[in-house]
């Protein structure tokens, strides 16, 4: 009984702090969506849903909205596909396997920073790493910021370099958690690798991809380091995605208000899809299917 | 009773050696002492002062000139001065924070006009009028606003082009006087390899950042259009300031196909990097350039020149340029923090100018007679390029001084806004990177700037 009450207690606790440092920014952008001010001492000026409304009848939100989707997409896709694969060799025993689990691992370690540092000198058109190899077989070298495609796809290849090993080793995880009995009852049954891929090892990781896709959903939408790092949402705002639209209009363009509006629709947009999407795909349920 | 009183009494003031008066004595005095020692420090640390300092110039030298004077002030008037480093790019957040959390900083450095005319505006920062009217000053760095003087010139950053005199000569190439002049030189200098540009005619950024607003729009500043009108209505795209606006657009997207790839993502430092490495032939930048190829390619010092941006008739030259300088925040030490800027300025003001030696070009004209000042052995051996740079300054000079974020009839927020939310930059990319046609990137750029006046 006494344990209990100090469970809830150290539960009431993190919930404070949570609370504190989660909540308390919230309410006041919040706040702010309703107010115009230029600066965080500027008197804020009431304006109701202005700013919302401002925001939302410009066109860059909305392409903002769908640049964010589309890389958030393509690169959950990637790290769920590139990170299964991984995982599924990884499962298997071979000579030298410890040492290649830690190896797949490393990117995670990365700082972003350095990561995306990396990569603005293999890709820079003038001096990079990649215009050497290319002038090694005669090719030019693309421009890889100046075209909206290719700065999407630097994008999205970034975040699945650096986050592929967190996938691999959340499904590395599920992997082993499946009984080795299911294997071999397939094998009795004449089942094929591919039909004990199917009918076996997907069904056994599907609570962990759940969480691991809502996981990398939610990341990927508010992502703004690898965006900002490598293009600042150009060239002309085609990378340009809602995290960095509110940093830009709070921050760069003096509308507070705007900013915090940004912000706003952007958490509850995402706060519906992943509503959405756990009312589609419920862990509680998944986990007692298994 | 008396006797035992005076006995008992007198036992114990034998016993411990002390009467009732003189152990209180010796608890007072002990207890003063006691106190006294435990309150010391903090005694000590009333009497003098620690003092918050901001500084955005984050090369070593320049920190380094910074410590320096700090440790000499507060080893001559024990105030400590605090020395607290942030990438410009940060200044503006950090400030805010201090400001929001109640701890200001007492002083700063700013190199941008926006931070200042927010401060200025909310009162958080106290003029500094008396000690700027002390000097005289180039064009333009004294500038007032509300009637006041809010910030301490350091220098300028003038944008000029940075030009080989080698690859000039070899061509047999003048320098330009026109915007035709100019494409012609960058179109000669310009050498192509399997479809790559090995060495290109020139680097003027195109990329959503300040370096773009900075550094791209000398050209166009030459043939003088009008941003705004006297009430602050949007006027670019009237037919006298769409007209020049378009042929800048026009001579930009020529210039564009001489310069290398990259030009999307180009900042500060490639600006630099290119011309030091030999893969430009021209780059606009301020003084720092020199000082980059003396520490890296000490070559090319000797071979580069400088001038400013023609105008497409050949009649009038503009820099684009900027500027950096000190600020005072209105805070409990505000006295203080004054005393302390007045002896930096009286002791290491031309330390602090040595620390960036050529970018620093200091907006007090006076230093430039200084010879504690002059003597340093890289502004000898680069006075030539120091000379051409203070002409630009000179009161009496016709080159017309602009930035993105002091268009317009008077010093304002508005063109602030302007030069932060990329609408130049963008403009730019909306005739080479969409082909737009000239007189609708104006009306685009336009259109967008009424929206955030």
């Amino acid at each position: 009984m006494r344990q209990d009450w100090r469970i809830i207690s150290l539960f009431i606790g993190s919930v404070l702090v949570l609370g504190a440092i989660v909540g308390g920014p919230l309410l006041y952008s919040i706040k702010l969506s309703f107010y115009t001010a230029s600066s965080f001492f500027d008197p804020p000026r009431w304006v109701g849903l202005g700013n919302y409304l401002k925001v939302l009848s410009e066109s860059l939100f909305w392409s903002s909205l769908l640049n964010g989707i589309t890389i958030a997409i393509s690169a959950i896709v990637l790290q769920v596909m590139l990170g299964l694969s991984i995982a599924l060799v990884l499962n298997r025993q071979f000579v030298g396997q410890t040492v290649v689990r830690a190896l797949s691992i490393l990117p995670y370690f990365l700082p972003t920073v350095v990561a995306c540092l990396i990569t603005q000198w293999i890709l820079d058109p003038n001096y990079g790493l990649l215009k050497s190899v290319f002038a090694s077989f005669g090719y030019g070298m693309f421009d890889w910021s100046g075209d909206a495609t290719n700065a999407k796809a630097t994008i999205i290849l970034v975040s699945v370099w650096l986050w592929t090993p967190f996938v691999v080793t959340c499904v590395l995880a599920g992997l082993q958690s499946i009984p080795a009995q299911l294997y071999e009852a397939a094998r009795v049954d004449g089942a094929s690798a591919m039909k004990q891929f199917w009918h076996v090892t997907l069904p056994g990781l599907r609570s962990v991809l759940i969480v691991v896709i809502l996981l990398r959903a939610i990341w990927m939408f508010n992502k703004f380091d690898v965006i900002w790092l490598l293009t600042k949402g150009g060239p002309l705002n085609q990378t340009e995605t809602l995290t960095t639209l509110a940093y830009r209009k709070a921050f760069l363009q003096f509308d507070l208000g705007g900013g915090a509006a940004v912000a706003t629709v952007s958490f509850l947009m995402l706060a519906c899809i992943i509503l959405i999407y756990l009312r589609f795909f419920p862990i509680d349920t998944a986990k007692q299917g298994r | 009773m008396d006797k035992l009183n005076s006995s008992v009494s007198g036992s114990k003031g034998s016993a411990s050696g002390i009467d009732r008066r003189r152990f209180l004595k010796t608890t007072a005095g002990a207890a003063a002492g006691i106190t006294g020692s435990l309150a010391a420090p903090y005694v000590n640390a009333q009497s003098g002062v620690t003092l918050r300092f901001l500084n955005d110039e984050t090369t070593a030298a320049s920190q380094a000139v910074l410590r320096n004077a700090c440790k000499e002030y507060e080893s001559k008037f024990g105030v400590k001065v605090i020395i607290d480093s942030s990438p410009i790019t940060g200044m503006y957040a950090k400030t805010m924070a201090a400001i929001n959390a109640g701890v200001p900083y007492d002083l700063s450095t700013q190199g941008f006009i926006a931070g200042i005319l927010q401060y200025a505006a909310a009162g958080l920062i106290v003029p500094l009028t008396d000690l700027v009217k002390k000097y005289s000053w180039g064009k333009q760095a004294a500038w007032s606003y509300k009637g006041e003087n809010w910030f301490y010139p350091y220098d300028y950053n003038l944008v000029t082009v940075f030009y080989r005199k080698d690859l000039y000569q070899e061509k047999g190439l003048k320098v330009p006087n026109t915007w035709a002049e100019f494409l012609e030189n960058c179109r000669a200098l310009t050498v192509e390899k399997d479809g790559n540009i090995e060495r290109g005619g020139c680097v003027i950024p195109l990329a959503s950042n300040s370096s773009t607003d900075w550094a791209s729009f000398g050209n166009l500043f030459a043939e003088a259009p009008k941003f705004y009108d006297d009430k602050w209505n949007v006027v670019l795209d009237a037919p006298e300031n769409a007209g020049p606006t378009g042929r800048f657009l026009d001579l930009y997207a020529d210039l564009y196909k001489t310069m290398p790839a990259g030009m999307n993502t180009v900042s500060y430092a490639e600006l630099i990097s290119l011309f030091a490495t030999g893969k430009v032939a021209h780059t606009v930048y301020s003084g720092r350039v020199v000082e980059a190829l003396e520490t890296r390619n000490p070559d090319i010092a000797n071979k580069y020149g400088i001038f400013a941006c023609p105008d497409s008739a050949g009649k009038q030259k503009a820099l684009s340029f900027a500027f950096d300088g000190f600020i005072l925040f209105k805070t409990k030490q505000t006295e203080a923090a004054f005393k302390f800027l007045e002896w930096f300025i009286d002791e290491h003001y031309i330390d602090w100018l040595h620390s960036a030696w050529m970018n620093f070009q200091p907006a007090r004209l006076d230093i430039y007679d200084d010879p504690r000042w002059k003597n340093h052995p890289m502004i000898q051996k680069h006075w030539a390029t120091m000379e051409k740079m203070k002409s630009f300054i000179d009161e009496g000079s016709k080159t017309i001084l602009n930035s993105v974020d002091m268009t317009g009839p008077s010093i304002d927020l508005r063109p602030c806004k302007l030069f932060t939310a990329n609408i130049m930059p963008e403009m730019l990319q909306n005739k080479v990177l969409k082909n737009m046609s000239s007189g609708d990137c104006v009306k685009v750029a336009a259109d967008r700037i009424r929206k955030i006046v």
